[in-house]
């Protein structure tokens, strides 16, 4: 019975250095947005978005706006994290860190080491996405409030995500995947682009969720990245070709022409295989297998006879191969091998790219290109010809 | 008629304290007046006296605990007979070797001392008191008004027997004895109890139960020294190992064929007059998860059963404790969407978590007393005044958050699914310093306590056999009833020298 | 003593755990990159023959402790010194895993608290099992083995759900030749497997004499399956450079799980396992210390020793290194090379060799 009190007694002298945080001292951060300081020589302008609870309390009135947005300017992101809690009225907490902006400014002067402090602290998990904001300020982007989804946050990687299941033009890239991408020497970082597709008309936020036609962002393209320095972008069909050769894309549209209208072609399954050959000179070879359906026809042709569907499908892969080449040259031109084909190379001749790991860019950018795809039409939908008007 | 039941080595051991024999007089009314002083004159002392053959005799009993109809018809009628039949006797112990013959009793005996007169008589016998003689005898006539056979209050099962144990020994041996019709069922009777003289009686299966046991259990009998045994936990308590510890080491039950079930596989049972609950030792922790109504159905469905009643006893330890340790250290844990809801029902409640949680805890403790001792007529509504209503008007004064009372209505409807009521006490005092722990330091506190819980338990022995048997030496052969139930022909449920340790039910 | 009996089952499950310990969450043999599943596959082997050696020795004794044979083969004098650097190495070791555990745990989750009172509640664990004895202990450890594989199991099944493994990252084998893997190897093999050697301190505990080595053998080789799949899995998800870099792989791998996104940032669930295995590791090395103890200065086991060495225990835990850095530094550079190579392969070797010499010359004069 002694020995149980001592007991306690010691153990009562513990909590003074605990964890403990009760839930309503804490600030959520979960969006951070990344620009280039105005009032400062170096550092970064980083905007916080903290949730706001008491708007989505099941008993309470949500009237308000559901996050709050705090920005301030500092010479690197944690002296920023700390400094916010001049502003912030409660204790920080970055555990559910769901998104990072990046403005585009910021990116094309080298986003050096930034994500550093998000692999070392032992509060962030680096599962969060990363995005650029295209032609605007991660803080305006981080500024708007949409009616369909909650919070800025949510409709940033819902849209994305949506669209990357329906369109592809976009992806989500976890951070640690940003990470590894931006230290292999094989491979060079492709950034999802985020845009507000028209002005805010009024300061007031709440206004925005009170118009039909409120502004909203856009998904916009993909970004190419040399190194750890933006250099250019992938836009709409270019950025579906490049999701196209790194094999994410999981369904999207084709229209293909015919007989002066179009019909859709809908790619269901799509698989990539790049591969880099050296005799007798460097060539980059990707080799594409798809699963297609037609689902629109504007014009008439007869879908049941197959070498009607041959054709179609020759067609297809002409489109294609004409599209993904042309986005391999735009990478050639930048001088980045944004897909891939060095680290393939390393992993098929790695006496080879001991080698020449060195210029491997510059090989990249002279290399040859060959691509060959196999379409295949799977069904056309519910109905075989198209009605006609008579 | 009551029958005892005298096995052949049997000895009845009363009280303590008759250090000395003192012999009975041979003068009747000096006898009869030591009696009624010894009783200070009870009023329920009944003294009839006849004579035969020009000898006063006394038919001495107390009421209430004889059978009147056994004494007109068996005792007195034949006096009668043969006093007036005026047979001549040479003496007076020779009236008292012949009336033996007369007497339709099943047991009779003679005594000559004074304290098993006394005994004899407490405990319910008629004794016939001779004038000359020093020799009594006494009837067997005990019968105590008891209530009948009914369905068991507490470990109800849908399909199976519904016969339970009733306050009276005899019963009961009797309902065990009706299922294991068996020479090898053994029976050992005692009293024990310095005031109370409770009869408690020992039963196993010779061959089946190891010996040594039943033994221990006999000597830690003889060796209690306390005034009365009113109830099984009296017993249990006084019969556990010297180890201070949460955890029951003796299971109790209510039910005939859940102590028969035990007795066919090696334990041995104590029965204890003037309680329903039949003791049985020694116990394995797995078998408070086994309900009797596993071998009653079919065996996939028990099996998913027992899983689920161990998974609810653990939910009921542990809900509230990772709760706590979850809101107030490792908020990373909690998914996104769940975190801003539980932030914006917290916003308005005053007290930190760890008050508002023991705060719902001892108010749930305190509506379960309630209810148990609520008289039938407003019990209903008053339980769904206090559940709902209350839980809901205090959530929207702002006293408490929806989600703790939700934790804490789940952990409390958890703790009903076991059979056994005594390890669920054990889990709600183990759940309180769960929480302690857990509001120190979250989940390495409860990690821990865990680690501490299972220590002890692995070094906690029931009369010998290590408590969590068939999991730490581990035996295969045993895991067929532990967790799930096999089909009932691949249990090995037909031999009588199996390896005490693998049985478990 | 001499009542306590532990049988095959529990000695599996003690070395197994004994030598998932924390090898399964620390960085090791990532000098070989992609390579250091290879590493890893080849330690058991290894390991077994130190394990034979180990059993080679406990059998000449069957009765005694490691710290009783080494004076009975050395004599008294000298043989009491080695017995003592022993117990003293052992109670190192136990340090430095503790310091382990409380680096980690630090990092992952409770980085406000202090290293000393996450030291203090594994101690007031720890000697409240020591006190028990080992029998108890061993039924403990079954008990840990089924949670532990449990939990272990969750995990792999949360890795194979998500879309994480990239089996490329594996390519290309052996890319930089046989030397990089020869440089871990040394390391590879002392840390889980040259501490087979404690359990040299409880074979006299054991039931049936004659299964120790079966028992043992497949212990070994299915822990050593298991960490090479542990390794491959995580050079799947993390890749070489991040498998590098990073202090703690285990925890990041499990950190990168995220299941519809309900289920994520599992590495606090990553703790159940740091706390169940180290407690393991850690009581064990206690065990074989205080046995040690008792029987080299002839005290009877009671409260008193265990207290004292738990209390040593945890103040060298704090003490042997002022920063994690240093701690790491001082286990890759220093221990394997000045203590365990030392005292689990060359002392043994020689004990081993002057029995074998002994048998001879008794051979030979009889």
């Amino acid at each position: 019975m002694k020995r149980l009190i001592t007991l306690l007694f010691i153990l009562i002298l513990i909590p003074g250095c605990s964890n403990y945080r009760e839930l309503n001292e804490l600030g959520l951060v979960i969006a951070m947005g990344i620009d280039v300081p105005k009032y400062m020589e170096n550092g970064y302008r980083v905007t916080f978005q903290v949730i706001n609870p008491s708007q989505l309390s099941p008993t309470g009135s949500p009237t308000g706006i559901p996050v709050s947005n705090y920005t301030v300017e500092a010479e690197t992101l944690v002296d920023a994290y700390r400094r916010a809690s001049i502003i912030i009225p409660r204790y920080n907490d970055v555990t559910h860190l769901s998104l990072v902006v990046i403005s585009e400014e910021l990116a094309r002067n080298g986003t050096n080491l930034i994500f550093d402090a998000f692999e070392r602290g032992k509060q962030a998990k680096t599962t969060f996405p990363v995005f650029i904001a295209r032609g605007t300020s991660a803080e305006n982007v981080l500024g708007v409030v949409e009616p369909l989804e909650s919070n800025p946050t949510k409709s940033v990687r819902s849209t994305t995500e949506n669209n990357q299941k329906f369109y592809g033009i976009s992806k989500i890239i976890p951070s640690h995947e940003v990470i590894a991408t931006l230290s292999s020497e094989g491979k060079d970082l492709l950034l999802p682009g985020i845009k507000l597709n028209k002005k805010l008309t009024s300061k007031n936020q709440t206004d925005n969720l009170n118009n039909i036609k409120p502004s909203v962002v856009e998904v916009s393209g993909l970004a190419i990245f040399k190194k750890d320095k933006l250099v250019g972008w992938f836009d709409g069909e270019m950025a579906r070709n490049a999701n196209f050769i790194l094999s994410e894309l999981d369904t999207t549209s084709f229209p293909i022409p015919c007989e002066k209208k179009y019909m859709t072609l809908i790619t269901k399954r799509s698989k990539a295989a790049i591969k880099t050959l050296l005799k007798p000179i460097p060539t980059l070879q990707v080799n594409i297998a798809l699963n297609t359906e037609i689902t629109e026809v504007n014009c008439n042709k007869d879908l049941t006879d197959t070498k009607v569907l041959r054709d179609i499908e020759k067609d297809l892969e002409k489109e294609i191969i004409r599209l993904v080449q042309g986005t391999i040259q735009i990478s050639q031109s930048r001088g980045t091998d944004v897909f891939g084909f060095g680290t393939k190379l390393s992993i098929e001749n790695p006496s080879y790219w001991k080698k020449h790991k060195k210029e491997w860019n510059t090989i990249f950018s002279k290399a040859k290109v060959d691509v060959n795809v196999k379409a295949s039409i799977n069904d056309s939908g519910l109905v075989t010809d198209p009605y006609e008007p008579k | 008629m009551f029958r005892k039941f005298f096995s052949k080595g049997g000895f009845s051991l009363s009280g303590e304290n008759h250090n000395q024999i003192i012999p009975l007089s041979e003068n009747l009314e000096e006898n009869i007046k030591k009696l009624e002083m010894a009783l200070g004159k009870s009023d329920d002392l009944s003294v009839r006296r006849l004579n035969v053959s020009a000898n006063n005799i006394a038919i001495i009993h107390i009421e209430g605990i004889v059978d009147d109809q056994s004494i007109k018809e068996n005792v007195i009628s034949p006096i009668i007979q043969l006093y007036k039949e005026n047979h001549p006797f040479k003496s007076a112990n020779e009236i008292v070797d012949s009336m033996v013959q007369i007497f339709s009793v099943t047991s009779v005996e003679f005594i000559i001392n004074w304290s098993e007169l006394l005994d004899k008589i407490l405990a319910g016998d008629t004794v016939i008191l001779v004038n000359n003689s020093a020799k009594a005898i006494t009837l067997g006539t005990k019968k105590i008004q008891s209530r009948s056979i009914t369905e068991p209050t507490t470990q109800t099962v849908i399909k199976g027997p519904k016969d339970s144990f009733t306050e009276n020994i005899g019963t009961n041996i009797s309902l065990v004895r009706s299922r294991i019709q068996n020479a090898k069922l053994r029976l050992k009777l005692t009293k024990v109890g310095n005031v109370s003289k409770t009869d408690v009686g020992i039963m196993y299966i010779q061959g089946n139960a190891d010996i040594s046991i039943v033994n221990e259990v006999m000597s830690r009998l003889k060796k209690i020294n306390i005034d009365s045994i009113l109830e099984a936990n009296y017993i249990e308590e006084a019969l556990r190992d010297n180890r201070k510890t949460l955890f029951p080491l003796m299971q109790s039950s209510e039910r005939p064929d859940v102590v028969a079930a035990n007795l066919l596989e090696g334990k041995v049972a104590i029965i204890i007059q003037g309680t329903p609950f039949v003791l049985i030792l020694p116990v394995l922790l797995i078998q408070f998860f086994q309900s009797p109504e596993d071998y009653y159905e079919n065996n996939a469905f028990s099996s998913f059963l027992r899983l689920i009643r161990i998974g609810s006893f653990l939910l009921n330890m542990y809900a509230s404790a990772v709760y706590l340790a979850l809101i107030t250290h490792h908020q990373g844990l909690i998914p996104t969407t769940l975190m801003v809801t539980l932030m914006a029902q917290r916003e308005r409640v005053p007290f930190p978590a760890i008050i508002e949680l023991l705060l719902m805890e001892l108010a749930f403790e305190v509506l379960r007393e309630a209810g148990v001792r609520m008289p039938r007529a407003i019990g209903p509504a008053v339980s769904i005044v206090g559940a709902l209503i209350l839980g809901q008007a205090a959530v929207e004064a702002g006293f408490v958050s929806a989600a703790i009372v939700i934790i804490v209505a789940t952990s409390a409807i958890n703790s009903f699914t076991l059979p056994n009521t005594n390890i669920v006490n054990t889990a709600r005092g183990l759940r309180f310093l769960l929480i302690l722990c857990s509001a120190f330091i979250g989940f390495y506190g409860i990690l821990l306590c865990t680690l501490c819980l299972l220590v002890h338990l692995c070094s906690l022995r029931s009369f010998g056999v290590p408590y969590v048997a068939p999991f730490a030496p581990f035996r295969m052969g045993a895991q067929k009833d532990s967790l799930i139930r096999f089909p009932i022909t691949s249990l090995n449920m037909n031999n009588a020298d199996e390896n005490k340790e693998t049985k478990t039910k | 003593m001499s009542n306590t009996r532990i049988d095959g089952y529990q000695l599996f499950c003690l070395i197994v755990l004994f030598l998932f310990g924390t090898t399964i969450f620390l960085d090791i043999g990532s000098g070989a990159k992609q390579d250091a599943w290879i590493v890893t596959f080849i330690s058991p082997f290894a390991g077994l023959i130190l394990f034979t050696i180990y059993f080679q020795l406990h059998k000449s004794f069957p009765t005694l402790p490691l710290t009783e044979y080494v004076r009975k083969i050395w004599g008294k004098y000298f043989g009491s010194i080695v017995s003592y650097f022993y117990i003293i190495y052992l109670i190192y070791i136990a340090a430095r895993v503790l310091r382990d555990i409380e680096e980690i745990l630090i990092n992952s989750a409770y980085y406000k608290t202090s290293l000393m009172v996450v030291g203090i509640c594994m101690m007031f664990v720890l000697i409240y099992t020591v006190n028990f004895g080992f029998e108890v202990f061993a039924r403990v450890a079954c008990i840990c083995f089924f949670l532990i594989a449990l939990t272990l199991l969750t995990l792999n099944i949360m890795f194979l759900i998500t879309d994480l493994i990239h089996i490329e990252n594996i390519r290309p084998i052996l890319s930089e030749g046989w030397k990089p893997v020869v440089k871990e190897l040394p390391l590879s093999i002392t840390v889980p497997y040259g501490e087979l050697i404690t359990f040299s301190m409880i074979y006299p505990y054991l039931d049936k004499q004659t299964k120790i080595f079966k028992t043992g053998m497949m212990a070994v080789l299915f822990a050593g399956i298991y960490l090479t799949l542990n390794i491959l899995l995580l050079i799947c998800i993390l890749g070489t450079d991040i498998l590098a870099r990073s202090s703690f792989p285990a925890l990041k791998a499990a950190s990168f799980i995220d299941i519809a996104g309900f289920i994520q940032r599992l590495d606090s669930f990553v703790i159940i396992l740091v706390v169940f295995l180290g407690f393991t590791k850690v009581s064990m090395f206690f065990f074989c210390a205080v046995i040690g103890m008792n029987s080299l200065f002839k005290i009877k086991s009671s409260a008193l020793s265990t207290y004292s060495i738990g209390v040593v225990i945890f103040l060298s835990s704090i003490m042997i290194a002022p920063s994690y850095q240093n701690h790491l530094d001082e286990g890759l550079e220093i221990v394997p090379y000045m203590l365990h190579i030392p005292l689990q392969i060359v002392i043994p070797l020689l004990l081993l060799l002057t029995v074998l010499i002994k048998r001879k010359v008794k051979n030979v004069m009889n």
